[in-house]
């Protein structure tokens, strides 16, 4: 499934909502399609945002693909400045001063089982965000 | 979403694959742009049900249930009416005659096949239908819902 | 691998058949809901209410199930009722022409009080 927005805040909503709609129909758990829905709309509004710059007429593509294991979801912008992903387990910094846009992708990073920064097949940069029907041993650490 | 961001209308593409059970994603995601676009509840249902049956049949008819065709939803925004159109990819033309059926559950009683009320449906909510053909051959349905704003 | 959509559930209360319709009713749900209204004819029911549960999806396909139960109704002189829909899908009934055959209660209690009138009166 395949869903394209506008680079506009408060899309990333739909986004969410159509990825929700998805996860449901395909039995996820509900506590998974919570993490899903953040971990989603961090991605967008990072792809809207930065990715994007905010251009109204350039596009954030959403592609989701689904099996017995997973649920991948590629977040895809048109722009060439790819995020730079922490690694997981996730480390949260004591020090308040990580940016805004550095919470975000720790949280998407935190949440999803795996994240990649791919290449986009047209100009631009996806994120791909993989989550297992059943994680195994998901290790956070938030020290 | 407001007139100051640019377009004058927004758009919103989703595609599907041609398996019953896609269509309720195509509704959810209808339904969350109605809502932020400040539709009643009533409308919110109302479109909700007619691009549930528009995609249905797209997926069923157009294109066969064949999933790996495609079923392409364009939503599009625009300040005071939202535009749906669904295509599919044209295995089965639309018998344009079946599109303007006036189905009566007395006739349904007498016959095996109790359905044809999808397309009636959507005419009867939905405040303008037109069934087109789609650009990439295919058949294509647009619909349209005002937005009525309280006057100032 | 899409979720088994509607789940039916039967169940007896003061004279009446209560068909707890679970879910989504579309092309899938013919089946269960076909078995369970011939489930409960065979028993010699007469009074028969659908009620319908964390619905917000009944498409044309399910309104084509329901229409055949109806003729089926009206054949076997049975009476029907159903409770537990949304405002929604209230109107799709009686823009549909099925409120004229099944009556449309808010709720299970209702519907299970008026057929108890209907009862004492045929």
């Amino acid at each position: 499934m395949q869903l394209t927005i506008p680079s506009i805040l408060g899309y990333e909503v739909i986004a969410r909502d159509a990825v929700a709609s998805l996860a449901k129909r395909f039995g996820l758990a509900p506590e998974r399609i919570e993490d899903i829905k953040t971990a989603l709309c961090e991605a967008c509004t990072n792809a809207i945002e930065h990715g994007n710059h905010a251009d109204p007429q350039r596009k954030v593509r959403v592609v989701c693909t689904i099996d017995e294991q997973h649920l991948i979801i590629e977040v895809c912008d048109e722009g060439t400045d790819p995020p730079v992903l922490p690694k997981k387990p996730v480390e949260w910094p004591i020090c308040p001063y990580t940016s805004f846009r550095g919470r975000g992708l720790m949280l998407m990073a935190a949440l999803a089982d795996e994240v990649t920064v791919v290449p986009d097949a047209l100009t631009g940069t996806c994120v791909r965000l993989i989550f297992y029907r059943h994680p195994t041993n998901v290790v956070v650490d938030v020290s | 979403m407001n007139d100051r961001e640019g377009a004058i209308e927004q758009v919103i593409e989703l595609r599907l694959p041609s398996r019953l059970g896609y269509e309720r994603i195509a509704m959810d995601t209808a339904a969350a742009l109605a809502r932020r676009m400040g539709f009643p509840a009533e409308r919110i249902d109302a479109l909700r049900t007619a691009i549930g049956e528009a995609v249905t049949n797209a997926i069923e008819h157009g294109n066969q249930a064949d999933a790996a065709m495609k079923v392409v939803v364009v939503l599009m925004v625009r300040p005071d009416e939202l535009i749906i159109s669904v295509a599919d990819q044209g295995r089965q033309a639309l018998d344009p005659a079946r599109t303007h059926i006036q189905p009566r559950i007395t006739d349904a009683f007498q016959r095996a096949d109790k359905g044809g009320w999808g397309i009636w449906l959507m005419r009867e909510l939905m405040d303008e239908v037109e069934f087109t053909l789609a650009p990439g051959g295919g058949n294509q349905v647009r619909m349209v819902v005002h937005l009525e704003r309280p006057s100032t | 691998m899409l979720e088994d959509e509607l789940t039916v559930n039967i169940r007896q209360r003061d004279g009446v058949a209560v068909i707890d319709l679970i879910g989504d009713v579309t092309t899938f749900a013919e089946e269960k809901i076909n078995n369970a209204y011939r489930q409960v004819t065979a028993r010699g029911e007469r009074f028969i209410l659908f009620n319908f549960r964390q619905n917000d999806y009944i498409n044309s396909a399910g309104i084509a199930i329901l229409i055949g139960i109806v003729t089926e109704v009206n054949q076997n002189g049975q009476r029907l009722a159903v409770s537990g829909l949304s405002p929604h899908f209230q109107k799709i009934f009686r823009m549909v022409g099925l409120a004229q055959y099944a009556e449309i209660y808010q709720t299970e209690d209702e519907a299970i009080s008026a057929f108890r009138r209907l009862n004492t009166l045929e």
